[in-house]
C-alpha cells in the first residue's frame, strides 16, 4: 500500500466483503436446500438456515430410485470421463508439442495447423456430425464415446510448445552428449521441468472435463452412463408436480464439490497456469 | 517455432503427433467438413430423401426472421454479460489489489463460480428466481415486483445474463487481478507522490496500463457467451419463452436434435464456426501483439 | 593417447557456407584454443567436433578413426557450456551421475567416480543441492565435474568462462589450465577473450569468417602474426596500424618522415603496424604528435597521441609514473627491430 489510510482500507473491506458475500450467496442458499425436506421447501419464505434433513436426502440419492441412476455412480462416471479427458488430452498434446519443437520432419508445419484448427471449432458447433461419427465407431454409452471426442486439444499443446520453447537449447545438447536418446530427454528432462503447467492444466481440464453437459446429454441413453452434472436436468424435468428442490440441490452441491475441491487445494499453479496459458 | 537445435528421425515425431492428429481427423476436421456438406442439403421431412440445393440453407437463413433475431439476440447477450462480469469483477479486483491482508481469502472465494458447471450455475438460478418458491422471488415480490421469467422474455433474459455472468467473475476477476499486479509498483509510488489519490491513480495509471487484458477479456467473455452459456440456458429457460432467450449455440441443437432440421442446423453451424475462426483470429492478434512487447 | 585430426572442414546452411575448410592436428594432451570476433565460426567448428552440428564437408578423427557420423556420446568427448546447461530439476549430484547412469555402469562405481570428482572439484559439500541454489562460479565447476566424470578423450568448452565476473573469470581460467594439465586431456577451447586465449593455449587458432588465420604457440602468433587481422586481434592494447610509404630513404608517415632502417627493404605504399609496448624513450625524436588522451591503468600509462595527416592516434604504452598532460607534445620513437608492415590490399604481412 502506498499511503495508509485506515478510512479506505475500511471501505474497501467492508464494499468486498459484502461483494463476495453476494458471489457466494447462491452456493449458500444451494446447501441450505440441501438440508431440509421437501415440506419445507414448498413454504414460502424458504429458509435461509441449513435444516437437519441432510443425511436423509443423501440416503434417497444413494437409492437413486427416482432419477434412474444412484448419485455415487453418477460421480464416478464423472470422474472417470473428466480423469480421461484430462490425462488424455495432456498426455496426447505433450506429445505432440515434443515432436513439433524438437524435431525437424516433413509436414511439420501441416501438422501444427491442423491442430491449430481445432482451436476454432467448439463441439458446440459440430455437434451433430460429431454425434453421427461416434455413433459410427459404436461409441455411445461409452467412457470412450464421453471422452475420446473432446480430448484433443490445442490449447494445451500450444501451453506445452510455450513451454518447450523456454527450455534451454543446451540441455538437449548436454543431454545428448550424456548418452540420451529423445525418449529419454523427453522423459528425464522436458516431463520434470514441465511438472508446474502439467498441474495447471491437469485443474483446467479436469474442471472442463468434470463440466460437460451437451455432450453426455446427447450421446448417454442408459441411465447407468449418466453423469452427475447431467443427472440434473433430468431431475429438473422429472415428474410432472414441482421438482424436488432439496434433491436437486444436495445434487448439485455434490456435482460442484469435485471441481471447487481441485480449484481451491489447487489454486496457486491454477492461477498462475490459466493467466500464463492465454496470454 | 523449432529449436535452433533439433534431432533428426525418420519415424519417432510422426509416432508422437499420430494420437493427436487421429483424434483431429476423426473428430474434429470430419465432422467440420461433414457439417460443411450437410449445410448444402436439404432432406425431406421423413429422410427418404437428399437433395443438394447449394447455398439454399443460407439463404433461408438469411430471410429468416427467426434467426435474425436469435442474432441479434445472441449480441446483446453476449456484450451484457461481458459488461456485466468484467465491470464487476474489475471493481473487486481494484479493491482486493488495494489491501494486504485477506486478499487471499477473497480470490479463494472469488474463484468458487469458475468450477461451477453451466448447468448448474443455471439451475441455481433458477432455484432463487423460481416465480413461486424462489428466495429472491419472495424479496423482489415485497418490493412490488412480480418476477415470473417463464412468461416475462425480458425476465427471462435478465436471468440468463446474471447466471452466465455470475460464473464468469472468477475468470476475469483472476486476468484483472495478475494485469494490477503485474503493474510496475514504482510506476504507482510516482504518480502518489506527484499528488494522485487512489481514485484518480486507477483512472489515469491503472486502467490504461490494463486495457490490453480488458480488450483479451472482452474477446474471451464474448466467446464464452457465444458457446458456453448453453447449459445455462438449458437449464433456465430452454430456450424460452417464446424464443426469447434463443441463442444462436441453442438454436443449432434445438433445430438440429429437436427440430431435425439438418440442413439449416449445419448451415447454422458453419456460421458459427466463421464467427469463431474470426474471434480467434483477433484474440490471437492481440496475443501476438502482446507478445512483441 | 587421443589427438584430433580436423582435415578440410567445412560447413554450410543452405547456400550458405560459414567454415571453409580448415586443417588442423591437434596432438594428444595438446590445449587448443579457438579464438576470433563473434561469428568467426568458431563456436560452430567446436559443435562440428562434438557432433552437434553435422559435417558438410571434410572429417573429423578422433585418435585415427573418422566421426563424422558417430552420435556425440560415441565420441568420447565431453563439453561444457558457456550457460552450464545443468538440469534445473536434478541435484548437483543426479547432474555429474546422468551421463554414466545412461552408460549402464554399476552404481558403486558411478557414486565413486563422482565423489572423486567432487573432491577435486571442491564441491563435495553441494552434491545434494540444485543448480539454482549455486553460485555462477559453483555452477561452472559442476559442469565441469560432468565433464571430467565421464573420463572422455577429449574436453570441449564452449566460452566456459563468459558468464563469470571478471576477478573469477581470472581464477577460474587458471584452474581449468591446470586440472587440464593434471589430467593430460586433449582439449578445444573456444573464446572470443584473446587474453583468455594467449593465457591459456598451448597452441591457438586464431579464426576469422571461417577460415583458420594462423595456428601457433601464443608466442609465435604475438611475434610473428601472418596477416593483419591476426596482429591486431592478438596483443592487448592492441597494435596501432598506421598508414605510410617507403622510400629509399625515408617511411613517410603524414607530414612528417623517418629515416628507412636498412633492412627494411620493402618499397611503396604499406601499412605499418607497431605495438603499443614497443616504443622507446629517447630524446631524438622520430615523429612528433600532441597527446589527445591519457588513460592511467597503473602499472602503465597509455597516451593517445595523434600526429599531423594520420587518421587514427597512436597508442603508446609507458611508464606508469611518466609525468605529461593532455596537449603536450610527444616524441615518438620505436624499436627499428620491432616493426611490422603488412600490405594495405591483402592485408598479408610482407615485413
Amino acid at each position: 500500500m502506498i499511503e495508509n489510510r485506515p478510512l479506505t482500507t475500511f471501505v474497501s473491506h467492508s464494499v468486498l466483503i459484502i461483494g463476495v458475500t453476494l458471489i457466494v450467496f447462491p452456493i449458500w442458499i444451494m446447501f441450505v436446500a440441501a438440508t431440509h425436506d421437501a415440506l419445507r421447501l414448498t413454504q414460502v419464505p424458504l429458509p435461509l438456515l441449513p435444516g437437519d434433513q441432510l443425511w436423509a436426502n443423501l440416503q434417497t440419492l444413494f437409492q437413486g430410485k427416482e432419477f434412474g441412476i444412484p448419485i455415487h455412480l453418477s460421480v464416478f462416471n464423472s470422474l472417470i470421463m473428466a480423469l480421461m479427458i484430462s490425462v488424455g488430452k495432456i498426455s496426447i498434446s505433450v506429445l505432440a508439442a515434443f515432436a513439433i519443437v524438437y524435431f525437424d520432419f516433413r509436414f511439420r508445419m501441416f501438422f501444427f495447423w491442423m491442430i491449430f484448427i481445432t482451436l476454432m471449432l467448439p463441439v458446440e458447433v459440430r455437434i451433430l456430425p460429431t454425434y453421427e461419427v461416434v455413433a459410427h465407431f459404436n461409441m455411445l454409452d461409452s467412457y470412450w464415446g464421453l471422452s475420446i471426442p473432446l480430448i484433443a486439444s490445442a490449447t494445451a499443446t500450444f501451453m506445452f510448445r510455450q513451454t518447450f520453447l523456454t527450455i534451454p537449447d543446451e540441455l538437449m545438447e548436454a543431454s545428448r552428449i550424456d548418452g540420451a536418446s529423445p525418449m529419454r530427454f523427453f522423459v528425464d528432462v522436458v516431463l520434470p521441468m514441465s511438472r508446474t503447467n502439467i498441474a495447471a492444466l491437469f485443474v483446467i481440464l479436469f474442471i472442463y472435463g468434470w463440466n460437460q453437459y451437451l455432450w453426455p446429454l446427447l450421446i448417454t441413453t442408459d441411465p447407468d452412463m449418466y453423469t452427475a452434472v447431467m443427472s440434473i436436468k433430468q431431475m429438473l424435468e422429472s415428474g410432472e408436480s414441482e421438482p424436488q428442490w432439496q434433491l436437486i440441490m444436495l445434487t448439485a452441491l455434490i456435482a460442484m464439490l469435485p471441481p471447487v475441491l481441485v480449484v481451491v487445494f489447487m489454486q496457486k499453479v491454477f492461477v498462475k497456469g490459466l493467466t500464463d496459458s492465454e496470454k | 517455432m523449432l529449436k535452433r537445435v533439433h534431432y533428426r528421425s525418420s519415424y519417432l515425431p510422426y509416432l508422437l503427433v499420430a494420437p493427436q492428429i487421429i483424434i483431429t481427423i476423426l473428430f474434429f476436421i470430419w465432422p467440420a467438413a461433414q457439417a460443411l456438406y450437410q449445410s448444402f442439403l436439404l432432406q425431406d421431412a421423413f429422410g427418404l430423401s437428399t437433395e443438394f440445393v447449394w447455398f439454399d440453407n443460407f439463404i433461408e437463413l438469411y430471410d429468416n426472421p427467426n434467426y435474425l433475431n436469435s442474432f441479434a439476440r445472441t449480441g446483446f447477450f453476449s456484450l451484457a454479460v461481458a459488461s456485466l462480469s468484467m465491470g464487476f469483477a474489475l471493481f473487486f479486483a481494484a479493491l482486493a489489489d488495494r489491501v494486504i491482508k485477506g486478499s487471499h481469502t477473497y480470490r479463494t472465494l472469488l474463484i468458487i463460480p469458475y468450477a461451477v458447471a453451466p448447468v448448474l450455475a443455471g439451475t441455481l438460478w433458477l432455484f432463487l428466481f423460481n416465480p413461486t418458491l424462489g428466495i429472491i422471488t419472495y424479496f423482489l415480490d415485497t418490493f412490488g415486483i412480480d418476477w415470473n421469467h417463464k412468461l416475462n422474455s425480458a425476465q427471462a433474459m435478465s436471468l440468463v445474463i446474471l447466471a452466465a455472468a455470475w460464473k464468469q467473475i472468477s475468470y476475469n476477476f483472476l486476468f484483472f487481478i495478475a494485469a494490477m499486479h503485474s503493474i510496475p509498483k514504482s510506476l504507482i509510488e510516482a504518480s502518489a507522490i506527484d499528488g494522485a489519490g487512489p481514485l484518480h491513480r486507477f483512472r489515469t495509471i491503472i486502467f490504461p496500463l490494463i486495457s490490453p487484458t480488458t480488450f483479451f477479456l472482452l474477446v474471451v467473455n464474448i466467446i464464452y457467451a457465444f458457446f458456453d452459456t448453453f447449459g445455462i440456458i438449458h437449464a433456465i429457460t430452454a430456450g424460452g419463452p417464446g424464443n426469447s432467450t434463443e441463442i444462436l449455440v441453442y438454436k443449432v441443437y434445438n433445430d438440429g436434435f429437436v427440430g431435425l432440421d439438418l440442413g439449416g442446423s449445419a448451415a447454422q453451424s458453419v456460421i458459427l464456426m466463421f464467427i469463431v475462426v474470426v474471434l480467434t483470429v483477433v484474440q490471437f492478434k492481440y496475443v501476438e501483439r502482446k507478445v512483441q512487447y | 593417447m587421443s589427438d584430433i585430426k580436423i582435415e578440410q572442414l567445412k560447413k554450410s546452411y543452405q547456400s550458405t557456407q560459414v567454415i571453409h575448410g580448415i586443417d588442423i592436428d591437434i596432438r594428444d594432451g595438446e590445449f587448443i584454443v579457438l579464438v576470433g570476433p563473434s561469428g568467426c565460426g568458431k563456436s560452430t567448428l567446436l559443435r562440428m567436433v562434438a557432433g552437434l552440428e553435422t559435417i558438410s564437408e571434410g572429417t573429423v578423427q578422433i585418435d585415427g578413426a573418422v566421426v563424422n557420423d558417430l552420435e556425440p556420446k560415441d565420441r568420447g568427448i565431453a563439453m561444457v557450456f558457456q550457460n552450464y546447461a545443468l538440469y534445473p530439476h536434478m541435484s548437483v549430484y543426479d547432474n555429474m551421475a546422468y551421463g554414466l547412469k545412461l552408460m549402464k555402469l554399476p552404481k558403486a562405481e558411478i557414486e565413486q567416480r563422482v565423489q572423486q570428482v567432487a573432491q577435486l572439484l571442491q564441491i563435495e559439500d553441494f552434491l545434494d543441492r540444485r543448480p539454482s541454489n549455486l553460485s555462477g562460479g559453483q555452477r561452472q565447476r559442476v559442469a565441469m565435474g560432468r565433464a571430467i566424470v565421464r573420463k572422455p578423450k577429449v574436453f570441449l568448452f564452449d566460452e566456459p568462462l563468459s558468464n563469470l565476473d571478471a576477478a573469477l573469470r581470472v581464477q577460474m581460467r587458471m584452474q581449468i589450465k591446470t586440472l587440464q594439465r593434471n589430467l593430460g586431456v586433449t582439449t578445444l577451447y573456444v573464446t572470443h577473450d584473446q587474453v583468455e586465449a594467449m593465457t591459456m593455449a598451448d597452441r591457438l587458432v586464431v579464426l576469422k569468417d571461417g577460415i583458420a588465420a594462423q595456428i601457433g604457440t601464443p608466442m609465435e602468433i604475438y611475434d610473428d602474426p601472418h596477416n593483419q587481422f591476426v596482429a591486431g586481434f592478438i596483443g592487448s592494447p592492441a597494435m596501432n596500424f598506421i598508414d605510410c610509404e617507403v622510400t629509399e630513404d625515408h617511411i613517410v608517415i603524414g607530414e612528417q618522415r623517418i629515416s628507412r632502417p636498412p633492412h627494411v627493404n620493402m618499397r611503396g605504399k604499406l601499412v605499418l603496424g607497431i605495438r603499443p609496448e614497443h616504443f622507446i624513450e629517447e630524446n631524438t625524436s622520430a615523429l612528433e604528435g600532441e597527446i589527445e588522451m591519457i588513460e592511467k591503468l597503473g602499472a602503465s600509462i597509455l597516451l593517445y597521441v595523434s600526429c599531423k595527416n594520420v587518421s587514427q592516434a597512436i597508442v603508446i604504452q609507458c611508464e606508469g609514473h611518466l609525468n605529461v598532460n593532455i596537449g603536450d607534445t610527444k616524441n615518438i620513437s620505436f624499436d627499428s627491430h620491432k616493426l611490422y608492415f603488412f600490405d594495405p590490399s591483402t592485408q598479408q604481412r610482407v615485413y
